[in-house]
């Protein structure tokens, strides 16, 4: 299963070229400076922006423009205020026609997954922003797709939480075998999740640099690979790394 | 130091509680400058008419008062309102409205009556209603305001035609509304007095019967707050010495009516109608209407219109004696 | 201790005027035809509702206002909903709604009368209409004031437009639509006044006519009162369901995404495989 991506432009020139493929089980971290185009990216894919050029292919099917192919995760958690917790997450599987109870009961796992399990009956404005954030994320995955696209999904947790967390998306990632890609900040993250990572520069943006990331798993989250200094010190103009092509050193 | 800040606050204190005693009664004390408040009618009566042309200003200049004239109220309900509360030292209204009056206010003192010729007051009936008499009343809907001239001249129809208050459908409404509803053919007849009776016939309504023919002892009075009479009875008398005169002086040249009805927003037609009905005399709040004003009262009672009966007895005054 | 003293706090500033009321009454030196004291009111009341008469206009008014204002939220709502929704509903709704809203009761009763008739259609119909404007105005604004991304999420949950209208934008717009609806009562009972005082044969404005006519201020008095109350009891009901649909947290909504300091925030655990409170 791949998603392919020509070339895309947004109306302000946001994107540059990008030309990216995924392959299936891939997960692909996508970094860069704020502002950059990669959420700008990452809801071209999901569908729910229309590239001003260029097109999403799913398995070879043409998504592009057309939304619920994937699970995506904004970078705001949008919970529903009127909600309980249990019923936002529960919400991924009532779309899908799932009965009630079900629906409930499998929330109420996947929040216990992310340490929410007290927390399911409250409403989203008693829990704090990290607590949100892990919310939408058992929303975004407990809906059961296969392409998953997450954009700064721990942005609001704290250090330790989030190294928690990844070790659990990690695990999970590879337990469903999603396909998909992640964007963050973070290029520590970046390094520790993603089996390839790619990193956006430029106005308008384009992919200045892509990386592999060999190292197996089960991988130590906060012990970035050495690589972490190569894409660091990369970023900011110097070339280190022969597989690297233009190094399009823009500001950051 | 501290004796000075103290005494003022007790002057202060006194002061207010004295001006608050002042207020209360403030008709005890008899200030001959004080103007007199007159509070007139949008209707076009003596006391509008002569407060408006300077007949009641020059009246009461010689009997050393001055007026001061209120915005025109829309009807007696919110005058009889303002002079309870103390606001007004005269206004009009009618026999009948008086009477209602009395039950929550009894110091309303009438003390002018305009007498007429029983033709400014009526029940019409759309053209379309086929309703030439009273008798026609019978099962059909007939607009009056209510507790007032409209409700009291229904009755005395309904009485007349030996119909009761079942056999109409009584819709209450004020003179504005009734016009409007009267005109769109929303109600089969309506119960209603001088402007509003004069524009009706001229739109073309049927005449079912007028005041003359329902033997009704409702008139225009010019009434005063008791406290008032009690304490100025001069300025009274000038008061109502100035409706006289501007009676007299509509029986010579009735053209300054019309005038008034026009600026006041009467079509030239309806203008012309009230011109043509003999304009107003004036007279005294006399034995004669005592009689007339406990005649509606005992009618009220019997009416059901009113509870209980008041007593009219003290709500005259006839200011010459 | 704390509950009962929170309960009386908002109501003290009222009982000091009711108090102040009394004593005015009492000392004698206000005119009762200005300010009737507070027993002559509660007498009038007791008469009225001795002889039937003031139950049977809180009855009529009542119904009025329950008809009329449950017509035009209804209406109001749809309409809020459907402009928020389209914009071509928005264009044909909008401006005809905008310019009803300045328009006052007192100039459209009269005209009501002759296009609809008499007795109870022009009543309901003003109150329909004074309900159903500040509904529309709150619900239209609380749709398109929804937040676009989640219309954008709803997408991406592969939501339809009618179900993202019903299960998305509608509830996200009803913390305004209830605002709406508390407006909306209260401009309700105020044509109601103003429609009750054209064709006054029952109901509270009947009362109040008549009063006038009779010059019993206790009477006036007693019926700016009820319309009083019976504002407050209304305002009450949609507090209450504010309560039952929005949550416990509708009394003092904080907007999602500001940072709660947090009495709930479970602590990080440092054991590996899975997260715990």
């Amino acid at each position: 299963m791949h998603v392919t991506h020509p070339g895309a432009r947004g109306r302000l020139p946001v994107l540059g070229g990008v030309d990216l493929r995924v392959g299936r089980g891939e997960l692909v971290c996508v970094v860069g400076p704020s502002g950059c185009g990669k959420s700008t990216l990452l809801a071209v894919v999901a569908g729910l922006l229309r590239p001003g050029r260029g097109r999403v292919l799913l398995a070879g099917r043409d998504v592009t423009g057309s939304p619920a192919h994937a699970a995506y995760l904004p970078q705001q958690d949008l919970l529903f205020a009127w909600h309980t917790v249990l019923d936002n997450v529960a919400l991924a599987l009532r779309v899908q026609r799932v009965g009630r109870r079900e629906a409930r009961a499998r929330a109420r796992d996947v929040l216990a997954e992310l340490g929410l399990a007290a927390f399911a009956d409250a409403r989203p404005d008693e829990l704090s922003g990290g607590m949100r954030q892990r919310a939408a994320l058992a929303r975004t995955v407990l809906q059961g797709r296969e392409v998953v696209l997450l954009d700064e999904p721990f942005g609001a947790l704290d250090a330790l939480t989030r190294l928690d967390a990844q070790r659990w998306l990690a695990a999970t990632w590879a337990a469903h075998r999603w396909t998909g890609l992640l964007v963050t900040h973070d290029v520590g993250e970046a390094v520790t999740l993603g089996d390839r990572v790619l990193r956006l520069a430029g106005r308008p943006a384009v992919v200045a640099q892509e990386v592999e990331l060999d190292e197996p798993r089960p991988r130590t989250p906060g012990v970035p690979d050495e690589r972490v200094a190569r894409m660091l010190l990369s970023g900011l103009g110097v070339v280190l790394d022969e597989r690297t092509s233009d190094a399009r050193a823009g500001l950051g | 130091m501290n004796r000075r800040p103290r005494a003022l606050v007790v002057v202060l204190l006194a002061a207010a509680l004295a001006g608050c005693a002042a207020t209360a009664d403030a008709t005890a004390t008899s200030a001959p400058q004080q103007p007199v408040r007159v509070g007139v009618l949008t209707t076009q009566n003596l006391l509008t008419l002569a407060s408006g042309d300077g007949t009641l200003e020059r009246s009461l200049d010689r009997a050393g008062a001055r007026a001061e004239v209120t915005e025109p109220f829309a009807a007696f309900a919110p005058a009889a309102e303002a002079m309870a509360a103390g606001r007004l030292d005269v206004t009009s209204g009618s026999t009948t409205a008086v009477v209602a009056a009395l039950a929550g206010d009894p110091d309303l003192v009438v003390v002018a009556v305009e007498r007429t010729d029983g033709d400014t007051q009526g029940i019409v009936a759309t053209s379309t209603s086929g309703i030439a008499g009273v008798a026609d009343l019978a099962g059909r809907s007939v607009a009056v305001n209510r507790g007032g001239t409209g409700e009291y001249l229904l009755r005395l129809a309904l009485g007349r035609a030996g119909l009761g208050t079942d056999d109409v459908e009584t819709v209450y409404l004020a003179p504005p509304d009734a016009a409007a509803a009267f005109a769109a053919g929303r109600v089969d007849a309506w119960a209603t007095w001088d402007q509003y009776l004069v524009g009706a016939q001229v739109d073309g309504a049927r005449t079912v019967a007028l005041a003359r023919d329902l033997g009704s002892d409702n008139a225009t009075v010019h009434v005063a707050r008791r406290a008032f009479v009690d304490a100025h009875p001069d300025a009274v008398r000038a008061v109502v010495a100035a409706l006289a005169d501007e009676a007299d002086a509509l029986a010579a040249d009735p053209a300054p009516l019309a005038a008034a009805y026009r600026a006041a927003g009467a079509s030239h037609a309806v203008a012309a109608g009230l011109t043509a009905l003999r304009p107003p005399r004036l007279a005294y709040a006399d034995d004669a209407f005592a009689a007339e004003l406990a005649r509606v009262a005992d009618r009220y009672v019997a009416e059901g219109l009113l509870a209980e009966p008041v007593d009219v007895s003290r709500a005259w005054r006839d200011v010459r004696g | 201790m704390r509950r009962p003293r929170a309960a009386v706090r908002p109501w003290l500033s009222t009982l000091a005027l009711l108090v102040g009321w009394a004593v005015a009454g009492a000392s004698g030196r206000v005119d009762p035809h200005v300010l009737p004291a507070p027993g002559a009111v509660l007498r009038a009341a007791g008469d009225l509702t001795v002889d039937g008469a003031l139950p049977a206009a809180l009855a009529a008014s009542g119904t009025r206002v329950a008809v009329g204002a449950g017509a035009g939220v209804g209406v109001g709502l749809l309409l809020g909903l459907l402009a928020g929704l389209s914009v071509a509903a928005h264009d044909v709704v909008d401006r005809p709604l905008q310019a009803v809203r300045t328009v006052p009761f007192t100039a459209v009763t009269p005209l009501l009368v002759m296009w609809v008739g008499l007795g109870e259609p022009p009543k309901v119909l003003l109150v329909a209409v004074a309900a159903l404007v500040p509904t529309y105005l709150a619900t239209v604004g609380g749709v398109r004031g929804v937040d676009p991304r989640l219309r954008e999420l709803a997408a991406a949950y592969g939501l339809g437009r009618r179900r993202t209208a019903t299960r998305v934008l509608l509830p996200a717009a009803l913390p305004a639509a209830l605002v709406g609806l508390r407006l909306a009562l209260g401009t309700a009972w105020v044509a109601l006044v103003v429609a009750e005082s054209v064709d006054a044969s029952t109901g509270v404005g009947a009362l109040l006519t008549d009063a006038r006519t009779y010059a019993r201020t206790d009477v006036v008095l007693l019926c700016v009162l009820v319309y009083a109350a019976l504002g407050l009891l209304t305002d009450a009901l949609v507090r209450g369901l504010e309560r039952a649909l929005l949550g416990p947290a509708s009394a003092h909504p904080a907007p999602l995404g500001t940072p709660r300091p947090p009495a709930l925030v479970g602590r990080p655990s440092t054991t590996s495989g899975g997260l715990h409170p």
